[in-house]
Parts: C-alpha cells; structure tokens; sequence
C-alpha cells in the first residue's frame, strides 16, 4: 500500500466529503484502515458509525486501535426520517466544532436499503453545501452487494470526491445540490382540473381553509398539513399580496401547493438545510420539508411553486 | 391574575389566546386536605406569526414574578407555529436572565414539531 494518500490534499480545513463503494471485505479494509491510521496519526479524532459487517472487519483489522477511536457505533439505529436523521448529525457536528480543530468520519448510511431511506441522497448532496465551512472529512461508505443502482448512481451524483486507489480524486457524475434535488423531486404536472383553489391574505385563513377541505379523507395527516401549509403561506404573503393554495389527491397522495407572486425561491435546497442554532428565523421551510413526506419546486416561472406530498 | 396583551390586533381571538391562571378546587394539599391552590399557568387556542408580539409580553409579565421553576401547560394549545415557538424559546432565555426555570409540558404532537426547532424538548420527547 506504498504510496497511498487516504486524503489526497485535504488540508483539515475544509469539508471533504467521499463516496465509497465496495464490493468485497479486501477494497473495504484496503480504503478504510489507511483512512484510520492516518487520522490517529495526526492526533484528529477518527469516528466510525457503521452497519454490522464494517464494524466486525474493521475490529478485526484495527485490533486494540479500536479504543483510540473517537465512536465506534452502529448506523442501524440512526435513521428516524431524513429531517430527524440529519439534524441529529447536525448537532453532534456543531459539538464537534466546538471542542476539536478537525476531525474525521467513516460513516455509512445502511439505511440506503431501505425504501423510506433512499431520500437521504438528497441530505447528501445538501451536505456539501451546508457544511463547506466545516472542517472534516467524511468518507461515506455502500456496500454494493446491498444497495440498488440508483441508490449507487446517487452516490456518484452527491459525493465530490471519489476513489481512485491510491487518492481521492474529483467525482465526474457530480452534481450541484440544486441541480441533484430538482432532479429526484416529483415531477412538475399540470394541476389536475378537480384541485380544490383558494386564495389567501392571511395565514389564520389559509389554515381553516385547509383544515375545512382534509377534514375527512385526510384527517391522520390534517395537522402536520396544516402546519406545513402555513408555514409556507407566512413565507409567501411576505414579498406577495396573496398566495394561493390548491390541494387535490393524487394516487395515495395529499398534495398541496402553495403560489405565490413574489421574486421565487432564492434557494431551493433551503428546506434540507438544518438550521442554526442561533439562526432567529428561516426554519419554516425546514420544518415544513420536515413534516411532508416530498417536496416539489416549480422549475422557473413566476413567484415562488411549491407541492407538498403527504402520504396516508 | 390575568395579564391581558396591551393591544391585540387580532380582535376577538384574544380570548383564546389568552394566558390564564385558575383557582383549582381539586388541588390536593399534602396534609390530604382539600384547598385551593394556584394551578399552573396554559397557554391555549391558537399561537401563531400573528399573535407573538402579544403574547410575548404576557407570558414574561405572568411567569417572572419569582425565581424557581414555573410551568406552562400546553395541553390546550391548538396549535403553534415557528413564530410561536420562537417566541417561546425567547422568553425561556429571558426569564432565565431573572432566575426563572420555564417549563413547558403536555404539547401536541405538531407543537412538539415546533418546539424542537428551538430545542425545547427534553431528551424523553416531553417539553423541557
């Protein structure tokens, strides 16, 4: 293994952030354990949040180094929703900052297995953007032997850095974050001519209108609606006049839109974005991204287009 | 004691967004003998973007008279919204400039969602 760089030019300043993909227990143990060493080398903090068959190869191949590690924890437990999900991380990063120069992170999101899981590619490509300041390196690790195509195509789309044996290197397939979210979101249609409409001027109205037309075929999801719904119609009447609402079914799904006539998102990869603990607003988005279970942003256009997608 | 806000914007909506603090007839004294004590203070109905300016005051006049732990029930609050909650987690900061521990308990599901933002959830998921 002469000559390998498990960080390239990393400096410890920044965020690195790799996508890894493996097939057998060798390529694993052959990009992970240099990846270790290294960081015990340097004195940085090395954590591991792993699924089962990470944690018992490289148990078996760090030996006692096992204990100089920072964490060396089970993934499988840490999926709860891509909003919980991320802002637990969120805040286990912030107490990092706090308390270390720079740090290092061997992660892999196991719950990409699963279908209710495969939304987190969108918090990883949000990853890049939200923690460019922050100064680690996350080495993301799938098990291709577990995980779909798409799942693994995502990847190659979300993560900068990849691979190359020897050194990361820049990925080709990657994507800006907005570019990425646009293109996994729910595709933007006509609204269907039976779409229940109204327009709004105040937030308290919005909500009764809302609460009036989920009342009964929607009842177990009225709540997180309602609050989702109005969090957007407050962010709508402040550059608009009014904002009109529209809410049809569509298959098993709730959608709802929110329109309004203003100068449209300046980002829309704002309602992945966790945010900051000192932040005095900006998290109605978040929460209202939070509480749906997509979201849709309409490409162009004018003002500000957004579906919320709320399953039974 | 009441506070009502100075001015409410919202006309008639004040009555179910008032603070309020009750006499309980069933408050349980610990020598087991029936009294009337104070309950705790509730927020209820409706606290969204539109009402914090109100109700901000309110609650830091009702809850700051004296140091210790006050509770604020949320059983009946309906609903609340990030503005609210903001609200909320502001007045938590500054009663707890004058000594005072606020504690809000009993939220609903979707105003627990808000609390979180401002990390007002103990670890057990109950209002901190």
């Amino acid at each position: 293994m002469t000559g390998i760089r498990p960080t390239g030019d990393w400096d410890g300043s920044t965020f690195a952030h790799e996508g890894f993909t493996f097939r057998t227990d060798r390529e694993l143990i052959d990009r992970v354990v240099p990846f270790v060493a290294e960081g015990l080398s340097r004195g940085e903090p090395v954590l591991v949040v792993a699924g089962d068959r990470v944690r018992t190869l490289l148990a078996d191949e760090l030996g006692a180094d096992v204990s100089r590690l920072a964490a060396f924890t089970a993934a499988e437990n840490w999926w709860r929703g891509g909003h919980d999900t991320l802002r637990a991380y969120d805040r286990d990063l912030r107490v990092l900052h706090a308390s270390v120069p720079t740090w290092r992170l061997v992660a892999e999101p196991v719950w990409l297995g699963r279908e209710d899981g495969r939304k987190w590619s969108r918090y990883e490509s949000v990853a890049n953007r939200c923690y460019a300041e922050l100064p680690y390196y996350s080495l993301c690790l799938h098990d291709a032997e577990r995980l779909p195509a798409t799942v693994l195509e995502a990847v190659a789309r979300t993560h900068p850095l990849a691979w190359a044996g020897d050194a990361p290197v820049a990925t080709p397939a990657y994507q800006d974050p907005q570019q990425f979210i646009r293109s996994v979101q729910p595709a933007w249609g006509e609204r269907p001519r039976n779409a229940a409409v109204l327009s709004v001027v105040n937030p308290r109205e919005a909500r009764h209108g809302v609460q009036a037309w989920l009342a009964d075929a929607w009842e177990a999801r009225a709540d997180d609606a309602v609050l989702a719904i109005h969090e957007l119609v407050i962010n709508a009447l402040r550059v608009s006049a009014a904002a009109e609402l529209a809410c049809w079914s569509e298959a098993d799904r709730l959608v709802v839109e929110v329109a309004d006539q203003g100068p449209g998102l300046p980002d829309e990869t704002t309602g992945y974005v966790p945010p900051g603990k000192t932040q005095e607003g900006g998290r109605g988005m978040w929460l209202a991204w939070g509480l749906a279970d997509d979201v849709a942003v309409a490409p162009g256009g004018t003002g500000a287009r957004i579906r919320l997608y709320f399953s039974r | 004691m009441i506070h009502w806000p100075a001015s409410n914007r919202a006309g008639s909506v004040v009555v179910v967004t008032a603070l309020r603090r009750w006499y309980s007839p069933t408050g349980l004294h610990p020598g087991d003998h029936v009294c009337w004590t104070f309950a705790d203070p509730a927020l209820h109905g409706e606290v969204d973007h539109d009402l914090v300016d109100d109700v901000f005051p309110a609650l830091v006049d009702l809850t700051g008279g004296s140091p210790g732990e006050v509770v604020l029930d949320l059983t009946d609050l309906e609903f609340l919204d990030a503005a609210g909650a903001r609200m909320l987690a502001r007045a938590v900061r500054l009663l707890a400039q004058t000594g005072v521990r606020l504690r809000l308990i009993r939220p609903r599901r979707t105003v627990s969602h808000c609390l979180e933002l401002f990390d007002l959830l103990d670890a057990q998921g109950a209002a901190a």
